[in-house]
């Protein structure tokens, strides 16, 4: 076996440690900063292995080193090196050199983003309207989201497929990932623009983490009132909330009247306070919890729907509250409105 | 032409024949009670008044943050009984009843009742 040789050009502090630790106990090891010195170093002597900071790309095509490295030794491994910092630390890269001067030199970008947000990846991949594979490596999971002119079609995690798939990636906090141009999905699982499947992707992860939030919108549309704004309040803390905006100081106030009253007339469970542009009214789900919504309309009828509406809806959720954690809470059990 | 005082005097025992009515009480926006009277032996004078006055404080409060307009009335159901309130200009009404107070019957007669404060 002969002599194993490697040259690298650049700043040798940016080698990663393993990296130096390898290459120093080659046969040959020679390191330089500048192009000049690399040149005058290959002209010297055959290497096996030339790394170059990719920092020096320009200086490395201008002088043409990969044609030298490779005139000299036609079996020359040279490789672009890029040590990437990022708010996770730092990762090194390395690029097979001809491969990185026809990318720069043609209409296409190759690179690495880092980003903390999974749905802006799916938007800056969608955003290309390319038909694409983009591959996401995280925990113990490898997932793939299939692109077809920008628009998600299939997406496959855990022998998952389709929507829950997807749902599922979405949940991901961090990970690695890579987008592969052309690649074709093995089957059409997921039929809808990019826009309203996230927008349905993020209802969903939000109903998961909140159960009253579609608690809420079912009462709103059940109610036969022109309704203003409805919040679910658990521990004196909106918790739910649809319409108007709605200061939370006032929630402070009806608990403290709710509870005044409760000193004479036990604890509250219905309060009805009319004003004059509109009632509010509230009502209690469990010790801690109570629904309020500010309407315009006849208040009786809208109590008595309401009163209804939460025999129907408000004995689960309140049930399905102190039972599960909010990421567990099984929706399939709160009926939809007819 | 009768008084403010038998105005009050005349609506507290108006409402007073409500079924289940336990305390009626005339109040001022501020919370001081000008007139109540009382069929339940269980609830103080003193108690009665120090809800009201703090009831009407909270009751305002949410009123100015809500920004829904002037404050009309007001009907709350407990597990021990009832209130029903109204606001007439610079008074409120206040009857508390037991769970067999009808709510709806006691807000009109304090809508009617109150006619005679304006």
């Amino acid at each position: 076996m002969g002599m194993w040789k490697v040259l690298h050009i650049g700043k040798e502090d940016r080698l990663p440690g393993w990296l130096y630790r390898l290459v120093s106990h080659s046969d040959v090891y020679e390191s330089t900063d500048t192009i000049e010195e690399g040149l005058k170093k290959l002209k010297e002597q055959k290497f096996d292995l030339v790394i170059i900071g990719i920092d020096r790309f320009h200086d490395a095509v201008k002088h043409k080193i990969r044609e030298i490295a490779l005139a000299s030794n036609p079996n020359v491994d040279i490789i672009y090196a890029k040590q990437i910092q990022s708010s996770s630390g730092g990762m090194g890269f390395y690029y097979n050199a001809s491969q990185v001067e026809d990318v720069a030199f043609n209409s296409k970008f190759w690179g690495i983003a880092e980003t903390q947000d999974f749905l802006s990846l799916i938007e800056g991949v969608g955003m290309t309207s390319h038909t694409a594979s983009l591959t996401i490596i995280s925990g113990n999971s490898t997932g793939v989201i299939y692109f077809r002119t920008g628009n998600v079609v299939h997406a496959e995690v855990n022998g998952i497929k389709g929507k829950e798939a997807f749902t599922e990636m979405v949940s991901w906090k961090g990970g690695i990932y890579f987008v592969e141009e052309g690649m074709e999905p093995p089957e059409v699982t997921i039929d809808s623009s990019i826009d309203s499947l996230l927008l349905e992707i993020i209802s969903k992860i939000e109903e998961r983490n909140n159960p009253y939030d579609k608690f809420i919108k079912i009462l709103m549309m059940e109610l036969p009132a022109d309704i203003r704004w409805g919040i679910v309040v658990r521990e004196g803390e909106i918790v739910s909330r649809v319409g108007e905006n709605i200061d939370e100081t006032v929630v402070k106030h009806v608990k403290g009247f709710m509870d005044r009253l409760a000193d004479v007339i036990g604890e509250v469970s219905h309060a009805n306070l009319e004003c004059e542009d509109y009632w509010v009214t509230a009502r209690r789900l469990t010790s801690d919890t109570f629904v309020m919504v500010a309407f315009q309309g006849n208040p009786f009828i809208v109590d008595y729907v309401l009163a209804k509406n939460l025999e129907k809806y408000g004995v689960p959720a309140a049930e399905i509250i102190e039972s599960s954690s909010p990421m567990e809470l099984p929706f399939e059990e709160f009926e939809e409105p007819r | 032409m009768p008084t403010l005082e038998e105005k009050v005097e005349q609506i507290v025992d108006t409402l007073g024949t409500l079924r289940d009515v336990r305390g009626v009480a005339i109040a001022n926006t501020d919370g001081f009670v000008i007139a109540s009277k009382f069929f339940a032996s269980d609830i103080s004078d003193e108690k009665f008044a120090g809800m009201v006055s703090e009831s009407v404080s909270y009751y305002k409060r949410i009123m100015d943050e809500v920004g829904a307009g002037r404050v009309k009335s007001a009907i709350v159901e407990g597990e021990n009984g009832k209130i029903a309130l109204i606001v007439v200009g610079d008074f409120i009404v206040i009857i508390l009843g037991g769970p067999d107070l009808n709510l709806g019957l006691a807000r009109s007669t304090l809508q009617e009742a109150a006619k005679d404060l304006e």
